[in-house]
């Protein structure tokens, strides 16, 4: 149901303050993007037919049908937060609200186990179908996916001593995709060479990427997707060579943990990048003025604008959460770049302006214990 | 299965320097120039050497003659600039500049009176174009990737016959399958991430590919000939009468090519004419009463992509045979986006990735040519009414407006 922009804008006004849309961060994308204007499959996606009829969501009662565990930094605090996909954890993808909010009743009615996994599998065709057509509405990740990759590599490369004009330049390098969705950068990063584990806590999306990575047998091999938090992973004692957390960090409760977590992840010598919205005006203006409310491709209250995270703010809290205690040597930024998108020819590139999207590397230092340093 | 599919692979294989094996990145259908070109352009990055790449034709490969042969194939091509420099590139100009014939003029004119004439040195180079065999461009691409290091695989003679291609939804590709198989007619099968269509006009792939299309089929014929000129040519010229241009292009040894377009009655009853009707030392054959199909509406779906004239349908010689040029820029810019996909990890055959980085760049820069192409012969056509009364009269502006002059002769020589 449309509303009429004045009352929209109220709406975004007091909604920053609301908790219950808030709380209705079901892992929405978090890409400004201002590319075609065929989004109607968005009206269609927000009319949460079956559950509430209307943005926003009833979040409480979903929470409590979800049956995906909720990872302690996502959700949280924040009145219920983003529990109902649990998905907030999850990187810049969107799974369909509609097949959440479908599972949803499904998971409701008791568990029938023939129930399920038919609501399950009639989903899945359509999260699959979703996740991975470059027109849906995933369609701002698509174009998003090769500027982000061409960061990657230089990064990985320049850390681990590898030459980015070769193929395959990241050939025997265990990778971490934390949030990793349908499997969009998880695939990317194994076609360059390296060995990916994509954990997400949505398993809608870890059962997409995992059919869509079956498809081809070269790239089978070198991805492994599993239903996972980040804290899960390091209460087991896991370690990569590096971690990458796209279009995450957005969206968790508790940023210093998730920090750490990840940092704890890779191993000395490696490094953690992480790629998200910065809070800037501009940022504002884009992401959720004119993305949410004047042309509607995702739905108000998606972006919640104080959670953005500068690169400044970002760098600080990668350190503190990371120096001192049993951690080892702090993280300090190495590379940053903006990733700008073109509207009128549709690309998006790297540069300088690093006002609405950024992606950064930050290097772990290899050996144990850094000399005292002191963080701030 | 498998094995006897590798065998047979392995038998009809010209050359391999690699295992030959019935799962590839790459399979280009038509080894001619363009097909070729792209193969080579392939070749030489570093990024997208590693793929395996296979170029399918039905003729043997052609190999580069020790020394400059005496002009006598019929089809030739007028290469621009941009072309040579994509050969320099490449690395074959070096043994084809001592074929190649140079011109540094060029004259249009009409039935009547107006012309233009275009000369290099005005836009300070050298030279405008250069008139080759395509025989002998094609021997060069093909020695090029028989050289040793060369990474694709040659299967020629080799045709196929069918090809199943994955459907555009991706919900349906992850039920059937998401790569292309393509049937040869030895009974073997080969499967593909991507399919590239280079195999001409009568283009299967494009057939296969199910484009729909736009435009009339025409029907138009070439005569080409081989005359020898009473004095040395270095100019190309091109007339436009009122069945079709005319263009006399130079050529080594004191030659000179014909190439006249025009309705295929006419052209049967030229070659009906005895030869001193004619001139004294013209050979007539026809092209292969080429029926120019309509053109396709998109060059790209998943993992399949068109290239040259399979994209372009060919166009009858509206400026001097020039139609090739556009097939290299389009080899070039394919090979450019592929490069660029595996370097940021994408799948090659990704129609979203082909249309964004191939197909738009493309279609704009062929529209551009073929509409220059079109609107030459809507102005040249008519011999009636206001067009042709205007027509003298503008060309004899271009041709006395220097500034116009060389602005039209950068776009010609440049491409637009």
């Amino acid at each position: 149901m449309r509303k009429p922009l004045s009352e929209l804008l109220a709406t975004a006004g007091r909604a920053a303050a609301s908790q219950t849309l808030h709380s209705w961060l079901i892992s929405q994308p978090s890409v400004a993007c201002l590319s075609s204007l065929s989004r109607s499959s968005w009206a269609a996606s927000a009319d949460f037919s079956g559950t509430a009829g209307s943005i926003p969501l009833d979040v409480p009662a979903l929470k409590q049908q979800q049956p995906v565990p909720v990872p302690s930094t996502v959700g949280g605090a924040a009145a219920g937060g983003a529990a109902a996909g649990g998905a907030a954890a999850r990187g810049a993808a969107l799974p369909s609200p509609a097949a959440a909010a479908a599972a949803a009743p499904a998971a409701a009615a008791g568990g029938h186990g023939s129930t399920v996994n038919q609501q399950e599998a009639a989903k899945f065709a359509a999260l699959a179908g979703e996740w991975w057509d470059p027109a849906g509405p995933f369609a701002p990740l698509h174009a998003m996916n090769p500027v982000r990759c061409r960061f990657l590599r230089t990064a990985l490369c320049s850390a681990f001593g590898r030459d980015p004009t070769q193929p395959g330049p990241l050939a025997g390098l265990s990778l971490l995709d934390v949030g990793c969705g349908g499997g969009l950068l998880a695939e990317s990063l194994a076609r360059m060479g390296a060995h990916v584990t994509g954990i997400d806590v949505n398993q809608g999306g870890i059962a997409t990427a995992t059919a869509h990575a079956a498809l081809d047998p070269d790239l089978h091999a070198r991805l492994t997707y599993r239903t996972a938090s980040a804290e899960q992973l390091v209460a087991a004692g896991e370690c990569f060579d590096a971690v990458v957390a796209s279009e995450v960090i957005e969206h968790v409760a508790s940023i210093p943990a998730f920090c750490s977590a990840l940092a704890a992840l890779a191993r000395p010598g490696g490094g953690v990048a992480i790629s998200t919205l910065n809070r800037t005006p501009r940022s504002y203006l884009a992401a959720v003025l004119v993305a949410e409310h004047v042309l509607r491709w995702v739905p108000p209250g998606t972006h919640d604008w104080q959670r953005f995270v500068t690169p400044e703010e970002l760098a600080a809290q990668m350190e503190e959460s990371t120096s001192g205690g049993g951690g080892g040597a702090p993280l300090r930024l190495q590379l940053l770049s903006g990733m700008q998108y073109n509207p009128v020819t549709g690309a998006w590139s790297l540069g300088r302006d690093t006002a609405i999207n950024y992606i950064a590397w930050f290097g772990k230092p290899p050996g144990g214990a850094s000399p005292g340093v002191a963080h701030g | 299965m498998a094995a006897a599919a590798a065998a047979a692979l392995r038998r009809r294989a010209y050359t391999t320097s690699m295992p030959p094996s019935a799962h590839v990145d790459m399979a280009i259908v038509g080894g001619g120039m363009v097909g070729s070109a792209l193969a080579a352009a392939l070749n030489a990055n570093p990024l997208t050497r590693q793929l395996r790449i296979l170029l399918l034709d039905r003729q043997l490969p052609l190999a580069l003659p020790r020394q400059v042969p005496e002009w006598d194939d019929l089809c030739v091509s007028t290469l621009t600039a941009p072309t040579v420099d994509i050969l320099r590139e490449l690395g074959v100009w070096r043994s084809l500049s001592v074929a190649a014939a140079p011109f540094c003029d060029m004259q249009v004119w009409g039935a009547d009176d107006g012309y233009v004439r275009f000369d290099a040195t005005s836009v300070g180079q050298a030279v405008m174009g250069h008139v080759l065999e395509d025989s002998l461009l094609k021997a060069a691409l093909h020695d090029q990737l028989r050289a040793r290091g060369s990474t694709v695989q040659l299967l020629m003679p080799a045709t196929a016959v069918a090809a199943d291609l994955p459907p555009y939804s991706p919900a349906a590709q992850l039920e059937g399958g998401s790569f292309v198989r393509l049937q040869l007619d030895d009974g073997s099968s080969i499967t593909t991430r991507l399919l590239v269509g280079a195999d001409g006009c009568s283009s299967q792939v494009r057939q296969w590919s199910q484009f729909r299309c736009s435009g009339s089929e025409r029907e138009q014929a070439s005569l080409v000939a081989t005359v020898a000129t009473s004095w040395p040519n270095q100019t190309a010229l091109q007339r436009f009468l009122p069945t079709g241009p005319l263009a006399l292009l130079p050529a080594r040894g004191g030659f000179s090519s014909v190439v006249w377009s025009c309705p295929s009655q006419m052209a049967a009853q030229l070659q009906a004419l005895p030869p001193h009707e004619l001139a004294a030392a013209i050979t007539s054959a026809l092209t292969s009463g080429t029926h120019y199909p309509p053109k396709p509406r998109r060059y790209v779906r998943p993992r399949v992509a068109l290239v040259g004239d399979a994209a372009h349908s060919g166009h009858p010689f509206g400026l001097a045979s020039q139609g090739v040029n556009l097939g290299f820029g389009d080899a070039k810019v394919l090979a450019a986006a592929i490069a660029d996909a595996v370097a940021t990890g994408q799948d090659i055959g990704s129609a979203a990735m082909l249309e964004r980085q191939y197909e738009r760049p493309r279609r704009q820069a062929c529209s551009a040519m073929l509409s220059a192409a079109d609107a030459l012969r809507a102005i040249y056509m008519p011999q009636e009414g206001p067009v042709a009364g205007l027509r003298s009269l503008g060309l004899d502006l271009v041709n006395n407006t220097p500034l116009l002059k060389q602005t039209l002769l950068r776009i010609a020589m440049h491409g637009l």
